[in-house]
């Protein structure tokens, strides 16, 4: 969140609010001015004059405290468009970025930038209109004597730099904060996640545990950073009121003095008050500001514009894996046989749980680096060319359908693909099932009800990366939950076409088996390579 | 979340939480106490009684911000203790429960919430005694120069509270609006950011883009439109409190020339006011936003009642199916053939992608209410069972 650019979301509304604040502090500094002739008519006993300066010091008074109402609901305004903004430039910067886990963008996206808005974006226009006030009102203190103003002018600076003592460790206390919210946060989503697991095994005391600690942790932040704000506070009040006892006591001197009159005393009295008030106001505000240093850096770092891959489409005749080797992290060891697999071939691959076979689709994806060996796309003359991720279709064993329409999960958004959703809904054999909804391919995907079956799922993911019709599709266990009839339609449909297409699949019929061009088996007792159906 | 539970959390801390509060409000009206004769000895120009008072002014205000701030922080530490209470219930509770409980659902009452509540009510149950108390000084205060001085500010505060009753409705809509954007915000922002990979995969950012800006866009609204209640709420506030204001002065600048009260109290029954008007003015905008926050406060309170009828029974040996239907929201109907488990039997379900293995499982579960029929489940006397 940057003031400039909070600035620059509408410059139009920002000279309102400007100038609304201007007339806010105008009418503040005059309605405590005029309180001197208020005294000074009431100590010769004048009461209707007395009267008459108290009503012209309330009504000003009043007009200005409406008019910084209305400045402090436009500011909200633009306040809130600019947080739009930064939300989307958030998004956008996700998408185009290494993902990172849900709970760290939500955190930003709505938490963060909560935070941000109380203790940073509220934060200035209270700075603006204290600032004003301070001007307005010394120089209507410049205007009873000019020692008057210098004296708060100091003791307003001195005030000022009070604040410094404590703010570096009031920094520290709240970023704390926004990292156990991540925490606890990243802990509900984890727990809650499984709550119908968790139930059947009645497993309520880890459930509690875990949650209670990770929100204990966040409420000793919260307690941390009072601490630090209370000391904070302490010391500003106290600097505060020493410098009001004292303005008093200027006044009164230069009263005895016979230099200014008896009322003088009590509007320099108010004047400073507004001063002093505004001064706290303002270190209390940048206080906060400053609190939020680390958050904020840290939120327009991810702002900025990340250029977008471009990727070109190469043309690759062959893949091949040589001692194509990875390492878990708990030191298991996986080594593959050496495969080399031409453009066009239908591949099943197949292995024991576990033997590495969803491992090597995220080698070839080069989501994983392998530990030793390589893995090549070769063009026909047997250069090394490079296939990049966007022309690979990969088909996982957990499919994310979005809270939109069937047809729109199918096409991703792309409405250039409608008019092919037919056929692939025809492909993936999910027409019957589409008969039984009754808006048919319109029908919402309820994500929280799950009103799909696993198998449904299973075919709208195929569709989808169907439809996109990539050079290479890698499908892991995607017909796991399809019975045998369908599964067996669907993969003769699917082996269908040009693709290089490479499918884990563990419960096949003979006869589906039979359709690819060849099994490779990695699992390592068998020591051969890999051999014809 | 209410004040009582606040109290119970940790009884001692809260006494000396409210003791700390009285004696911070005397402190602080005492201050104005002492500052009416200070002006009176400047117009007699007794100079030394003048710095002496002048001294115990200072120290009072001191003491007065050491004991504002140790509240503050014994506050805060009460407040967090009550959170950990309450989190801990509304867990056990929707354990407990057997209904199904969204991931994003559960973190915007655990912290969103949590954080409202405190913001609108909790903090201010706190804040309310040292209101309480400090009108009780000013009282005592403006008492003792004289009794019409009191009469004229109680009744023009007694008006100043009766006007956030008819305002309590459009701002208690506010806060229920802003609770359930953010709900909602944190519902689609999951919804979608948990599949990235696949809109990454696919390209459909700009879909993403699109559906995320809606959703802020809402909340964005519901964020305005509760500071445009509250802003419009301390502006009637503001004027009650002027009004309220000029007649005071009016009234002791009358006191005065009858010469019935000292000089001094024209300036002190400003302080004495404002010390009066900031503690009505914060006691009636406070108790306005704990009601606005009473719904919020409700839906939590329900979410926080113990499961009393978690069963431990005994175990079923055998289950019945009659007439089984289930009738998804989007129309789709399955129906099941009656169907007969025998104890001690093992048997293999099958059918047709989408034919509706896993709701059947659903339904004996109890996860899903049937649309129709019933799930019967029997011991070993062939007696029927709650499962």
């Amino acid at each position: 969140m940057k003031l400039s650019n909070l600035i620059k979301a509408n410059v139009l509304n920002s000279i309102l609010i400007v100038f609304l604040v201007l007339i806010y502090g105008c009418g503040s500094a005059f309605s405590s001015y005029v309180i001197k002739f208020a005294y000074n008519s009431l100590s010769k006993s004048h009461f209707f004059q007395f009267l008459y300066f108290i009503l012209v010091s309330l009504i000003t008074g009043l007009v200005a405290f409406i008019i910084n109402s209305v400045a402090t609901w436009l500011y909200s305004r633009q306040l809130q468009q600019y947080i739009g903004l930064i939300r989307d430039n958030l998004v956008k910067h996700y998408y185009r970025s290494k993902s990172v886990s849900t709970a760290a963008m939500v955190n930003n996206l709505n938490n963060n930038l909560q935070l941000l808005t109380d203790q940073y974006g509220n934060q200035v226009l209270r700075i603006l209109s204290s600032l004003f006030v301070m001007i307005t009102s010394t120089i209507a203190l410049v205007m009873f004597h000019w020692s008057i103003a210098v004296l708060v002018v100091t003791l307003v600076i001195i005030t000022l730099l009070v604040p410094k003592l404590t703010h570096k460790a009031l920094t520290k206390a709240t970023k704390k904060i926004s990292e156990q919210n991540k925490k606890y946060l990243n802990t509900i989503f984890q727990w809650f996640n499984g709550l119908a697991e968790l139930r059947r095994y009645l497993a309520f005391d880890a459930f509690s545990h875990y949650l209670t600690k990770k929100g204990t942790d966040l409420e000793q932040s919260y307690v941390d950073r009072q601490k630090v704000m209370g000391l904070a506070q302490f010391i500003n009040g106290c600097a505060n009121s020493f410098s009001q006892v004292a303005v008093t006591f200027l006044a009164t001197i230069l009263f005895f003095a016979k230099i200014v009159s008896f009322g003088t005393i009590i509007a320099a009295g108010t004047l400073a008050s507004s001063i002093f008030n505004s001064a706290l106001t303002i270190t209390t505000a940048l206080t906060r500001m400053q609190s939020t240093k680390n958050i904020n850096q840290q939120l327009n770092e991810l702002q900025r514009e990340i250029p977008s891959t471009y990727s070109n489409e190469a043309n690759f005749s062959v893949i091949k894996t040589r001692s194509l080797k990875y390492k878990y992290p708990n030191n298991r060891e996986i080594s593959y046989p050496d495969m080399t697999i031409k453009k066009g071939e239908k591949i099943l691959l197949q292995g024991r749980s576990g033997s590495g076979k969803s491992t090597l689709f995220k080698l070839l994806l080069a989501e994983l680096k392998p530990t030793s060996g390589q893995i090549y796309f070769c063009d026909k003359k047997g250069n090394k060319v490079k296939v990049d991720r966007s022309q690979i279709s990969y088909l996982a064993q957990d499919n994310f359908l979005f809270p939109a329409s069937i047809k729109d999960n199918i096409t991703m958004f792309n409405s250039k693909l409608d008019k092919a959703v037919e056929r692939y809904v025809k492909s993936v054999q999910l027409e019957s099932n589409l008969a039984g909804f009754p808006s048919g391919l319109e029908t919402l995907v309820d994500v929280d009800k799950d009103n799909l079956s696993g198998g449904q799922r299973q075919k709208i993911v195929l569709a989808r990366n169907e439809i996109q019709n990539k050079p290479v599709i890698l499908a892991d266990e995607s017909t796991s939950a399809i019975d045998e009839n369908a599964t067996n339609k669907i993969i003769s449909n699917l082996l269908n076409s040009g693709q290089t297409i490479i499918v884990i699949a563990h419960n096949l019929t003979k006869d589906t088996k039979k359709l690819f061009d060849r099994v490779i088996n990695i699992d390592p007792n068998r020591g051969e390579a890999n051999y014809d159906v | 979340m209410t004040f009582k539970g606040l109290y119970s959390t940790n009884k001692v801390r809260m006494i000396v939480i409210l003791l700390l509060e009285f004696i911070t409000s005397g402190l602080v009206i005492g201050t104005s106490y002492i500052s009416t004769y200070i002006f009176s000895f400047i117009r007699k120009r007794m100079i030394n009684e003048f710095l002496l008072f002048c001294l115990i002014v200072l120290l009072l205000y001191f003491a007065s911000y050491l004991g504002m701030n140790l509240c503050q922080y014994l506050i805060e530490k009460q407040i967090q203790q009550y959170n950990h209470q309450v989190r801990a219930e509304i867990i056990a509770h929707f354990f407990n429960d057997y209904a199904h409980h969204s991931p994003n659902k559960v973190q915007n009452i655990l912290t969103n919430d949590l954080n409202l509540i405190k913001s609108s009510s909790l903090s201010i149950y706190t804040d309310i005694p040292y209101y309480a108390a400090q009108i009780l000084f000013v009282i005592l205060a403006l008492w003792s120069f004289h009794w019409s001085l009191l009469i004229i500010v109680l009744f023009l505060g007694s008006l100043n509270l009766l006007l956030p009753r008819l305002l309590r409705k459009p701002l208690r809509k506010a806060v229920r609006n802003l609770s359930s954007a953010n709900a909602s915000y944190l519902k689609t922002a999951e919804n979608w950011l948990d599949g990235l990979t696949d809109l990454q995969n696919f390209m459909a950012g700009k879909k993403l883009s699109i559906v995320m800006a809606k959703a802020s866009k809402k909340l964005e609204k519901a964020n305005i439109n509760r500071t445009k209640t509250i802003q419009f709420l301390s502006v009637l506030n503001k004027a009650s409190s002027v009004l309220l204001n000029f007649f005071l002065l009016i009234g002791t600048a009358l006191l005065i020339t009858q010469k019935i009260i000292p000089f001094g109290v024209i300036v002190t029954v400003e302080n004495f006011s404002a010390n009066l008007l900031e503690a009505l003015q914060s006691l009636t905008n406070e108790v306005g936003q704990i009601s606005s926050a009473g719904q919020l406060n409700q839906k939590i309170a329900k979410d926080r009642v113990p499961v009393t009828d978690v069963t431990e029974g005994i175990e079923p040996i055998s289950l019945q199916t009659h007439n089984l239907s289930y009738i998804f929201s989007n129309g789709q109907k399955l129906t099941f053939p009656d169907i007969t488990i025998k104890p001690h039997e093992k048997v293999l379900l099958i059918g047709d992608s989408g034919s509706g293995k896993t709701t059947l499982f659903k339904l004996l579960l109890g996860e899903l209410k049937p649309t129709t029929g019933v799930v019967d489940f029997f011991d070993q006397n062939k007696n029927k069972l709650n499962p």
